[in-house]
């Protein structure tokens, strides 16, 4: 029986107990009140309120009566699915009215009952997959600017990691069950109320596109990990899918209107900053090493990091407007953010308007629903080497100097010295603008006299307009020494558009002891990029700023167009046997623009099969144990977010500045480039085996999963056989790698007090995956040259510090391994007596070949983390409410850049102008870098408390108010020398924006 | 009802529309593909033109963007910066300073398979190669009627031969650094089969029965296109494939080298009165020019060839405005002090060739990664001859790379007649002479027919032509690269130089290529 029915046989219910009731009209009084969620004050219908033998449910704006209630002290409980249950004592006297208040608390971590799988929705317990939602209430909280930061150690098995931590709104990255390709996007799937958004996210100009959403207008993540529930995604389903659903005027469902207010404000600063020399200790080692250089310095003490950073201020607000009637709601937001970076001109800042509507028509036969996002983000970026310049320029120099020819600023005479980074950041621009909106209008539609038979219908949209701004003046330092004439406008205008429509049909039926639900049908989706670019040189006045296109002396131009469409049938029946025995089968065939003309089609089928072992007859009894299902499940999904067209043997067009000269004239080229034609979908192949648990009538309950993922026809650019192809490298389907581990969840209602008593619930989360890259090019059977070097690393050009090789986790860190005293101090002084300090003295020869080369490095450590363990305190007393996040990764490893680019006395002498060193110079005395040394790859496994958050609730005040605080990332421990050890999924620091903390305090006030 | 049967409808011939719209084929807009790129006739001579870019640029956007090579930094993978290093740093007369990737290897003679810049060259080579052959296959008789474009089948014959002189001349770099490797015409289909080895010996055959075909039909010296290969070019390539044939073949074929040298010189050109000019950024209007890899600082924009040689070899106390570009890179000198001491007085030498900047540095290179260990060598400038730096750009040189050149001609001549390969022992001191009076400015510095032997060849080779890119290949026609006789300060890893095998000879074939073939034998050593 689904909710729906159990809700009508309840009515049924209450109204036979009702009139009975009537009949005997005498020695009673009645009771009634309203139903009131405890927090918000929002009131709450369809609560099942029982007192003395009768049940009603509460109704409109939470109203309820119960009438021919006996003289006495009844008890009166209610309850509602996601709440606590209530009970108080009531006292009656004939023939009065006593009125109650029903003040229901949240039950954030209780089990859903109803769950999104992607083209419908599904009971949890008859759920085959690994399907984990987290609602609104379990989410972090604090400045939370991007959308996934929601969701950070709360799902087990899901990293949720900043490419730039602290930047307000900077890029995230999501590894569901980590990563399954190199070359492919290895993001989950997002769909949004439905609509599929591009790889990635979409759109930005700079920072996370899914900036767009608004956290207030989010009701529920849902994350699918395994095949079965993925399968349904088909080509783009392999790294899991991220079902999000936004807020609609449901819950607000009384007749008139709600409004809602919640707005806060916070305060940032610095909590860490790369360890850099003082202006004392910088001059000490420049009168130590390079004393000829001592009369270049300056006599200030600049501290260039403190000189850059600010405390930061933030504010939000969201204004909502939900309500309805029994057959209609809708929702209205408004929502405005703006947060300040603690790194000067780092900024953003965000509005949105969201629209919500539900209705249904035709006697109920058809539900139509709507919702339409919109948003505008305002970025300011801090310009792109104002942090690495604060950690190199020399201390000994003053910020500004009366005779600069540099805006004011003091730069240093030689065009490869690192620039004043004050200079960069008060003269450049770097800002942008994002415009951006998707919505869909859903019909389901009941066909009559078919019961259970239902069509559904969507339509979808996706509209980005991007635009990235940057403005470098004619006397800013880098300009002045640029190839091209001086002065820099740079615009970039990246648009997206995506349209989609999914048609499907759904059947529910059950019959004796057999249940059926079987959904099949019909998706289209296409996108369509522009990118447009335009840079704009010599510049004949600085004072347009970003708008001086008009004044340059010099304009490049570009603009390239892409289009990809994906057409796809899919079908899902789940069949249970006995409500215990349950069967899942999935399948989903995509074409895809993305697949060459061989492989046009392809198939992705998943089939699960589950045991309710609670509800055999043998485990009658077992007390305790309220659910036992055990879970098994296998299927392919495919990743197809790869570069388009790469099917085609393009021939691609040179520019004005990349010529053949025939006698006067320059002539213009085009280059044929290498193809492989039959260029296809990754493949991931998975099992699952699960356990699902609760005890005490579900007040504890859990998971446990272990899987294994296979992922083959890895996409990678590889070499080819030279002289067989038209480039050096060819990207085509020729690897394996292979993902497996395991998972526990457990949620706890620790303490259940009712009313006011004291509550706690807690989830614990764990994750444990180990990556391996089982085989990159099968054709060779020499492992020691199947490997491709990956990993951009800051210092030096083309350097990279990664390796992607057979039998490693990808991205593992390739480095020679560096002689240690007995100490463990790293060497550095002349082993071999040659004269001179270089890696032949330095290094382990690995290979026993003398002399030390690339084939002396070994594969050492990677970026990902073995243990993701996430954890979240829910605790409330009387009118208080205290929470807490905690996040920890084990093992995972990152590369510290700024070590080993600035820890060495080379940055005296690399230019004329001496540069500033990172402290571990002073241990290490390197003359030179020592890049690729292992020294410099350090274990960067943490616990952060993510955020704690203290709350009260004044109830009395209008509809109730609520004020909070939050500390964010109250305090981390690591090991880890840098910055920041979630160094982005990539594991390398290089420069990263300071590690911040957040205070934030705020309010929610319902009217 | 009525309204639920309209309802049916629409939602039934909603998901028809959207099963109609399900042509899922996407093609290229913003590029071209072979599908259609040629229904441009204009097309054919863009891609000759990228063939003859391959060597000039590193992709298809000027300075750097959408590199030719994959996987490899786009600055480093200029043709002729790889070229020029792989010929010039393992040798006395240069060492480059930086520590990018495996570059060091190079200056030391300790390089392994998994050397990025070996593989780079080694990926340039067949990029020309597989280009010429795709441009063959796209320019046959028959795809040209196909199209309609027979008007230009007489243009093209040109383009085609053209492009086989471009790929004779990579696959001379190949055998020459690589030794057996692959031969691949346009016969063999895209994608194919990885192709088989082919010896050293097969490979110049191949490059010489090409050149010895295409020589007729290319115009006559001088007589094509500035940039563009002509007879001039195509002899002085056969030249220089018979002086090293022993070599590559174990015979030697001084007499062919000696003929295809007095083609070269028949060919028109002069030597040109300034030395210095033939290094600066106006000497495309130098005579001496035979075949240049043009560079121009607007229209050829890349971070290698000349570009990389006039930033490289400036550092230190150098000041980049008497170079005519505004950025010292502090990279490349000389390798110690061999190479000034074949000049008199080298620090101010009666030899104008001798061109160091030596204030602040050491003759001796201690520290490889040190910029003023080792003489600084001034002779590449992006000033025109007038002393300006070109309007096109202060950063972008704008100074042909002379690939092959009338001087370097006048030295084979000499090497030739002293080797056996006949010709006149007067003419070649004349030759020498010519060359030795433009230094010096007088006959002070004239040689007579006793002086000239191979042993002062070589070294006139080094005072003529060092820095541009003959070093590597005349040390080991001499025997001297590899073994103990010649030692240098870093040859083999350490400071004094250590004797080095003779496979060193050779550089491996890279790892990744013989991954991707299985057909290779790598080279000993490796």
């Amino acid at each position: 029986m689904n909710p729906r029915s159990v809700r009508h046989l309840l009515i049924a219910l209450a109204a036979t107990v009702a009139c009975a009731g009537q009949l005997q009209a005498q020695a009673t009084g009645e009771i009634r009140g309203f139903v009131v969620d405890n927090t918000m004050m929002a009131a709450l219908n369809d609560v099942t309120i029982t007192v003395a033998d009768q049940t009603v449910l509460s109704a409109q704006q939470g109203y309820f009566i119960v009438e021919n209630v006996p003289a006495g002290v009844h008890t009166l409980t209610a309850s509602l699915l996601g709440y606590r249950p209530f009970e108080t004592q009531v006292t009656v006297t004939v023939g009065t009215t006593t009125e109650v208040d029903v003040r229901m608390s949240v039950a954030p971590l209780e089990m859903a009952p109803i769950v999104a799988v992607g083209y419908g929705e599904t009971e949890t317990r008859d759920l085959t997959g690994v399907v984990t939602q987290v609602p609104s209430e379990a989410f972090n909280t604090g400045r939370m600017v991007s959308a996934e930061e929601l969701i950070r150690a709360k799902v087990a098995g899901v990293q949720v990691t900043e490419a730039n931590r602290s930047e307000p709104g900077g890029g995230i990255s999501i590894r569901i069950r980590g990563g399954t390709s190199v070359t492919a996007s290895n993001e989950p799937l997002y769909v949004i109320d439905g609509v599929i958004i591009p790889v990635g996210g979409g759109l930005s100009s700079g920072r996370n596109p899914m900036n767009f959403l608004n956290p207030d207008d989010i009701e529920s993540f849902t994350v699918l990990k395994d095949a079965s529930a993925t399968a349904i995604y088909g080509s783009q389903g392999a790294n899991g899918v991220v079902l999000i659903e936004t807020t609609t005027g449901r819950r607000a469902a009384t007749s008139g209107a709600r409004v809602t207010y919640s707005g806060n404000i916070s305060g940032s600063n610095v909590a860490a900053r790369p360890d850099v020399l003082n202006a004392t200790q910088f001059r000490d080692v420049v009168a130590d090493q390079q004393p000829s250089k001592l009369p270049l310095l300056g006599s200030a003490s600049t501290d260039w990091q403190k000189a850059i950073e600010r405390s930061a201020f933030g504010q939000e607000h969201t204004l909502a407007v939900g309500g309805g009637t029994d057959r209609m709601n809708f929702r209205v937001s408004l929502g405005y953010l703006n947060q300040a970076g603690v790194v000067e001109a780092s900024e953003t800042e965000r509005m949105t308007l969201n629209f919500a509507y539900n209705q249904l028509l035709f006697d109920d036969r058809l539900s139509l629903k709507a919702n339409i996002l919109g948003s505008r983000n305002e970025d300011q970026y801090t310009p792109g080497s104002v942090i690495g310049g604060a950690s190199q320029f020399a201390p000994t120099q003053p910020i500004e100097v009366s005779d600069s020819p540099y805006g004011g600023y003091f730069e240093w005479d030689d065009p490869i010295a690192t620039n004043n980074p004050i200079g960069e950041l008060n003269l450049s621009v770097v800002e942008g603008t994002t415009w951006r909106s998707i919505g869909n209008v859903t019909g389901e539609y009941s066909i009559p006299k078919l019961d259970g038979l239902s069509a559904t219908a969507r339509l979808g949209y996706g509209v980005t307009n991007s635009e990235r701004r940057e403005f470098y003046p004619t006397n800013l330092k880098s300009q002045v020494d640029s190839d091209f004439p001086p002065g820099q406008v740079n615009r970039s205008n990246p648009s997206e558009f995506s349209w989609l429509f999914d048609g499907f049909l759904t059947y529910r039926g059950t019959w004796d002891q057999h249940g059926l639900d079987v959904t099949g049908g019909y998706a289209y989706y296409q996108v369509n990029n522009d990118t447009p670019f335009l840079q704009a040189y010599g510049l004949n006045t600085n004072l347009l700023g970003v708008y001086g296109i008009p004044s340059s002396e010099q304009r490049e131009t570009t603009l390239f167009s892409e289009e990809a469409r994906v057409a796809s049938w899919f079908a899902r029946g789940n069949y249970t046997f006995q409500d215990r025995y349950l069967l899942t089968a999935t399948v989903r065939t995509d074409g895809s623009s993305q697949f060459g003309e061989d492989n046009q089609w392809a198939v992705f089928p998943s089939i699960a099969g589950a045991w309710r072992i609670s509800e055999e007859s043998f485990m009658a009894g077992s007390g305790a144990l309220s659910d036992l299902k055990l879970r098994v499940s296998w299927g392919k999904n495919g990743n197809s977010a790869f570069d388009r067209y790469q099917q085609y043997k393009t021939y691609v067009f040179g520019d004005a500045f990349a010529r053949a000269q025939f006698g006067d004239e320059f002539v213009p080229t085009v280059r044929p480039s290498g193809t492989d034609p039959n260029i296809k979908w990754e493949e991931t192949g998975s099992w699952n085996f699960g356990l699902d648990f609760g005890f005490s009538n579900n007040r504890y309950w859990g998971s446990l999963e272990y899987y294994t993922k296979s992922t083959d026809d890895l996409i990678f650019t590889v070499p080819v056989a030279q002289g067989s192809n038209l480039s050096n490298q060819v990207t085509t389907n020729i690897g394996s790698m292979k993902n497996n581990g395991f998972e526990a969840t457990l949620n706890a209602m620790l303490f259940q007090g009712t009313g006011d008593g004291f509550t706690w619930d807690a989830n614990f989360n764990f994750g444990y995956n180990k990556n391996e890259l089982t085989e990159i090019n099968p054709f060779t059977e020499d492992a020691s040259v199947e490997q491709i070097l990956v990993g951009g690393i800051s210092g030096g050009v083309g350097r990279t510090i990664q390796v992607l090789t057979p039998g490693e986790p990808i991205n593992s860190f390739y480095v020679w391994e560096h002689k240690r005293d007995s100490s463990g101090k790293p060497i550095y002084e002349d082993v071999n007596g040659d004269g001179t300090i270089n890696e032949h003295d330095l290094y382990v020869d690995r290979d026993g070949i003398p002399g030390i080369t690339e084939n002396d490095k070994y594969a050492y450590n990677s970026p990902q983390p073995d243990w993701i363990i996430g954890h979240t305190s829910l605790m409330r007393l009387k009118k208080f409410d205290f929470s807490f996040t905690l996040l920890a990764q084990i093992g995972n490893y990152v590369y510290n850049n700024v070590a080993s680019a600035y820890g060495n006395y080379r940055q005296l002498v690399f230019s004329a102008a001496p540069a500033n060193m990172q402290s571990s110079v002073l241990e290490n005395g390197f003359d030179v870098p020592q890049y690729d040394s292992d020294v410099y790859v350090e274990d960067a496994s943490f616990l952060r408390m993510e955020n704690i958050e203290l709350g009260y609730t004044f109830d009395r005040w209008l509809n109730g108010v609520r004020v909070y605080g939050v500390v964010q990332n109250a305090f981390i421990i690591t090991g880890y020398s840098g910055v920041d050890p979630t160094a982005g999924i990539n594991g390398i620091d290089n420069n990263l924006y300071p590690r911040t903390r957040t205070f934030t305090a705020g309010l929610n006030v319902s009217l | 009802m009525r309204i639920q049967r309209i309802m049916t409808l629409c939602v039934a011939s909603a998901l028809l529309m959207g099963v109609a719209a399900c042509s899922i084929t996407t093609e290229p807009k913003s590029t071209a593909t072979d599908a259609n790129v040629f229904d441009e006739a204009e097309q054919y001579r863009a891609f000759l033109a990228k063939i003859y870019a391959g060597l000039a640029v590193t992709g298809q956007q000027g300075g750097a963007g959408d590199g030719d090579i994959i996987g490899f930094d786009e600055g480093f993978s200029h043709y002729v910066r790889l070229l020029w290093q792989m010929n010039e740093l393992p040798t006395e007369t240069a060492v480059i300073a930086w520590g990018d990737g495996s570059l060091q290897e190079l200056n030391t003679m300790v390089w392994g398979s998994t050397n990025s810049f070996l593989t780079g060259m080694y990926n340039r080579v067949y990029l020309q190669v597989g280009w010429v052959n795709e441009f063959l296959r796209e320019t046959t008789a028959s795809k040209l009627s196909e199209r309609g474009h027979t008007a230009l089948a007489d243009e093209i014959a040109g383009y085609r031969a053209e492009a086989r002189f471009l790929r004779a001349l990579s696959y001379w770099h190949g055998i020459d650094l690589f030794g057996d490797i692959p031969l691949v015409d346009e016969s063999s289909p895209l994608g194919a089969e990885p192709p088989q080895q082919a010896t050293r010996a097969q490979v110049f055959e191949f490059a010489v029965n090409e050149l010895d075909e295409i020589y007729s039909e290319l115009p006559i010296a001088g007589g094509n296109d500035y940039g563009r290969a002509d007879q001039g070019a195509a002899a002085m390539l056969l030249a220089k494939l018979y002086m090293n044939a022993e070599v590559y073949t174990g015979s030697a074929r001084y007499a062919d080298a000696l003929a295809e040298t007095q083609k070269v010189i028949a060919g028109g050109y002069g030597l040109d009165p300034s030395y210095q000019h033939v290094f600066m950024a106006d000497n495309h209007t130098s005579q001496e020019i035979i075949f240049p890899v043009p560079q121009d600082g607007e229209a050829q924009q890349s971070y290698g060839g000349t570009t990389f040689l006039i930033h490289a070899s400036c550092g230190g106390s150098m000041n980049a405005a008497d170079y005519g570009h505004g950025e010292c890179w502090w990279g490349l000198r000389a390798g110690g002090p061999q190479l000034p001491g074949l000049f008199p007085t080298p620090e101010d030498s009666p030899d104008s060739r001798a061109m160091f900047y030596t204030t602040d540095t050491n003759i001796d290179v201690l520290n490889l990664t040190r910029f003023q260990d080792g003489w600084a060598v001034t002779k590449w400038s992006n000033l025109t001859s007038g002393g300006l730096i070109p309007p096109q750009s202060d950063y972008f040189a704008t100074v042909d790379y002379p690939m092959f050149r009338l001087g370097d001609a006048y030295l084979m001549y000499a090497e030739a007649v002293l080797r056996g390969g006949g010709g006149d022992i007067g003419l070649a001191v004349d030759y020498v002479n010519a060359l030795r009076e433009r230094a010096y400015g007088d006959a002070s510095g004239n040689i007579t027919e006793i002086d000239l032997t191979l042993d002062f060849v070589l070294d006139e080779r080094a005072r003529e032509l060092y820095w541009e890119g003959h070093r590597r290949m005349d040390l080991i026609r001499y025997g001297l690269f590899t073994g103990g006789d010649y030692l240098w300060q870093w040859k083999g890893g350490v400071q004094a130089g250590r004797s080095v095998e003779a496979c060193f000879r050779l550089y491996p074939l890279p790892g990744a290529e013989l991954a991707a073939n299985p057909n290779l034998t790598q080279n000993d050593c490796y």
